[in-house]
């Protein structure tokens, strides 16, 4: 093809995808019938500025600290636990979606993991508050849920990865397939078994802090309940300890992650 | 000779791969308690397939095969695995996670001896740290028992390894090439090693090996083994370089139609021709 | 010393000790009872509750509802990241230190410049640490219920994902073109725009388009708090426990969030 046979073409096919997308973004914008003028005209702006103010200052009172500091904590059980409820029921379904117990074993651990999986955390939540009744029990039960279908898979793919020398010379010396496993191949998978709950725990803290909002407790319920009584003081204070807490995961990864350099994610 | 003393014995037995390739053909072969037998051959000769077939991974596809006196293949799982559990391994490059503690891998050896909980226990907390640690002594590694294997050389990993199989006390070692990725001096002294070890056991060893002179030099027996057929099976002492040279023979056609195997031929043209010269 | 005991071993023992005790306030605090979810009445309800997933309802009615609410969820994300663009530009362009004269100059940039950057940092900061849910939820407090809420807070959260990965991916490009610019008299958004989008614009748009996939999954939740969408729709049918509908809606966001990823995937993969 010549040169200047390839200028074009490609010239109108940007101006026809950006067109495109350009129609799109219009599209929905009409679709939604947003008032577009009640939200960025003047009044709006000054609306906005006035309920913006109402967050401020926020609650600083010890009692409601206290309340605020103990929902942190529950939100942080809450991905603790379930994180853990996780990696257990993940390397349980990672054994057979690794194709250890057969191909059959291994269609059916799949299906069940990318079920788990593509349902969002707070779909799930909904589903367990209605199973265990409102609190962080149902949270723990949501994140154990969609992170097991997430931790299976990933840690199937690493038993896949793994050399099968070790385990196969234990068998061959007529030890069992438990033992075997335990002392060949989960040594060699463990850290990266570590790593990939880690990094899902960090992301459960964040995803514990608003699972509230359906009723499976933490910071969200808190959240939830002192803006639907519009008190936009006490909620500013819960935002901001979503936003601490969320920063300190981020230090406290950071810090782990440079702290050990063989630790690779 | 006594059925008692007998080890293990073949009659005509095949060995067919999946993929249908005949392995081993007609093989008759008859080993004695405590007999220290080296396999030579050039690669493809069918050293592995015999040395998988004595370890219980492969079954015979024809012929009678006899361990300790039963067939394997004829046996329940759980005898099965008591058998296997009488059966040591050694390879060539140890089959040890390098981030499990030394005092671990050694005492893996006797996980077919063990019952699960006690195996799994032992993980928490070592349930035998002194035979681990006599076994580790007599080859000179007594002050490694809490390392980690990722701190070790390849020689110090290949005696955990040796460490491993003595512990688990096989009444039959096998070994596959266990020295061909070693310098000659380390080589000479691990099978030394392993022959010292084995003798004083009074263990079974079957060793197959690509550096000829050290199996003349060290093992009783030895068996010359070639397109999956047995070549010849004398006494150490009275093989001749020109059964070694028949062995080693280089034939083109023959070499195309086995497999090709991933490995150097130089260990073996070397020996050969040390053999040849004397 | 005993040279056979283990020397991890004490340790070892201290931390599992350790992990149980720290365990133990862990499950009190998160009323962790699987007691609860084996009692009569709530095994019941949830038993109902799932029976009612088949068959999946299908009435006409429904599924005109249905699809409104998908196509609503697809125009939520898509506006979304339009207004998220727009927001993120300005503060991108701002934090690039590269298209700082004085920078280019070599000097140290001059601290109205230096205050700026640091503000614009600490906005975006604020507005990706908060959820995309909880801005939706504040939004609702004012704009009322509905999907305008919705398009606002992915708009703000992704505005600043957006804004900080763009900057990255600006000051990480090759420098020279937008140097050679500059130094010739070139103003900023002009040398922004010859010298340094051409050689990123790629990995710019396929982060674009990787954070639309992204907005596709969070809309499909928007709706538990009243930002309209999919998640309205669960959301009432969740209230009235009528199983059928849910296992419909359920296979739907499937169904959007797996097309979602394959579209996006399909995008990327033509980019690069």
């Amino acid at each position: 093809m010549s040169l200047a046979a390839a200028g074009p073409p490609l010239c109108r096919r940007c101006v026809a995808s950006a067109a495109l997308l350009l129609a799109a973004v219009a599209a929905s914008f009409a679709y939604l019938e947003l008032p577009l003028g009640e939200l960025f005209g003047g009044r709006a702006v000054s609306d906005m500025a006035r309920f913006v103010a109402r967050f401020f200052p926020p609650d600083l009172s010890p009692p409601f600290l206290a309340k605020v500091g103990w929902a942190a904590l529950e939100t942080l059980a809450i991905s603790l636990l379930g994180t853990l409820l996780a990696a257990l029921a993940g390397a349980v379904l990672a054994l057979p979606a690794a194709g250890r117990w057969g191909s059959a074993a291994r269609l059916v651990a799949r299906l069940v993991l990318n079920g788990l999986r593509s349902v969002p955390e707070l779909v799930w939540a909904t589903l367990m508050v209605l199973a265990a009744g409102l609190g962080p029990f149902a949270g723990v039960l949501a994140l154990a849920a969609h992170t097991a279908g997430v931790l299976g898979r990933l840690f199937g793919e690493a038993l896949e990865n793994v050399p099968p020398a070790a385990e196969r010379s234990l068998r061959e010396a007529g030890a069992g397939s438990l033992v075997s496993f335990a002392y060949a191949t989960l040594p060699l998978v463990s850290p990266q078994w570590l790593a990939y709950g880690l990094y899902r725990w960090e992301m459960n803290i964040r995803m514990a802090a608003i699972l509230g909002f359906v009723g499976a407790g933490g910071l969200g319920t808190l959240l939830y309940y002192e803006l639907s009584l519009f008190h936009e003081a006490q909620a500013s204070t819960v935002i901001i300890a979503m936003l601490l807490l969320s920063a300190l995961v981020d230090l406290a990864s950071a810090w782990l992650r440079a702290d050990r350099p063989g630790r690779r994610l | 000779m006594a059925a008692a003393a007998t080890a293990f014995a073949l009659h005509g037995v095949d060995v067919v791969h999946r993929n249908g390739h005949r392995a081993l053909e007609g093989l008759t072969l008859a080993v004695r308690h405590g007999e220290r037998v080296a396999l030579v051959g050039p690669s493809g000769a069918g050293k592995t397939t015999l040395l998988r077939l004595l370890g219980l991974s492969l079954a015979p596809a024809d012929g009678r095969f006899e361990m300790f006196g039963s067939d394997p293949w004829r046996a329940r799982a759980g005898e099965l695995r008591r058998l296997r559990s009488r059966i040591g391994h050694l390879h060539q490059n140890p089959p040890i996670p390098p981030r499990q503690r030394v005092v671990h891998a050694v005492l893996a050896g006797r996980l077919g001896q063990w019952p699960w909980w006690r195996s799994l226990a032992s993980l928490l907390m070592p349930v035998d740290c002194q035979g681990a640690a006599a076994e580790l002594a007599r080859l000179d590694m007594a002050g490694r028992l809490f390392e980690r294997c990722d701190r070790l050389s390849g020689g110090q990993l290949q005696r955990v390894a040796l460490a491993r199989v003595l512990y688990q006390r096989p009444q039959l070692l096998l070994a596959d090439e266990p020295v061909a990725a070693m310098d000659p001096a380390l080589a000479e002294l691990t099978v030394r090693l392993l022959n010292a070890e084995a003798s004083r056991r009074g263990v079974t060893l079957v060793a197959s090996m690509h550096a000829v002179e050290l199996a003349l030099r060290h093992f009783e027996r030895v068996i010359g083994v070639r397109g999956g057929r047995l070549l010849f099976d004398l006494p150490a002492d009275r093989v001749a370089p020109g059964r070694l040279d028949a062995l080693y023979e280089s034939d083109p056609v023959g070499a195309s139609t086995r497999p090709a195997q991933a490995r150097q031929p130089s260990p073996t043209l070397q020996p050969c021709a040390v053999v040849s010269c004397r | 010393m005993n040279p056979q005991r283990d020397p991890a071993a004490l340790s070892r023992l201290g931390w599992t000790i350790a992990a149980l005790v720290m365990l133990w306030p862990v499950l009190v605090i998160t009323r962790f009872e699987l007691a609860t979810l084996f009692e009569a009445g709530n095994l019941a309800t949830i038993g109902r509750f799932l029976a009612g997933f088949w068959p999946p309802e299908t009435s006409h009615d429904f599924l005109t509802l249905l699809a409104r609410a998908t196509v609503e969820t697809l125009a939520m994300a898509t506006a979304g990241i339009a207004l998220a663009w727009l927001l993120a530009l300005p503060m991108a362009f701002a934090l690039t230190r590269s298209l700082s004269p004085a920078y280019l100059a070599g000097r140290r940039i001059r601290p109205l410049g230096a205050a700026m950057r640091a503000l614009v940092r600490a906005l975006l900061l604020i507005l990706r640490g908060v959820p995309e849910l909880v801005w939706a939820l504040v939004f609702v407090r004012v704009f009322g219920l509905g999907p305008a809420a919705g398009v606002l807070a992915l708009g703000v959260t992704y505005g600043g994902m957006l804004g900080k990965v763009y900057a990255e991916i600006l000051e990480s490009a090759d420098q020279r073109p937008v140097r050679a610019l500059l130094e010739a008299g070139c103003g900023r958004l002009p040398a922004l725009a010859y010298g340094l989008v051409p050689g990123c614009a790629q990995e710019l748009v396929s982060y674009t388009v990787y954070r639309w996939e992204c907005a596709v999954r969070a809309s499909v939740v928007m709706g538990f708090v009243g930002a309209g969408g999919l998640g309205q729709l669960m959301d009432q049918s969740m209230k009235m426990l009528n199983g059928g509908e849910v296992a419909t809606i359920l296979a739907t966001f499937l169904a959007l969030v797996l097309s979602a990823d394959a579209i996006s995937a399909r995008l990327r993969g033509e980019l690069s």
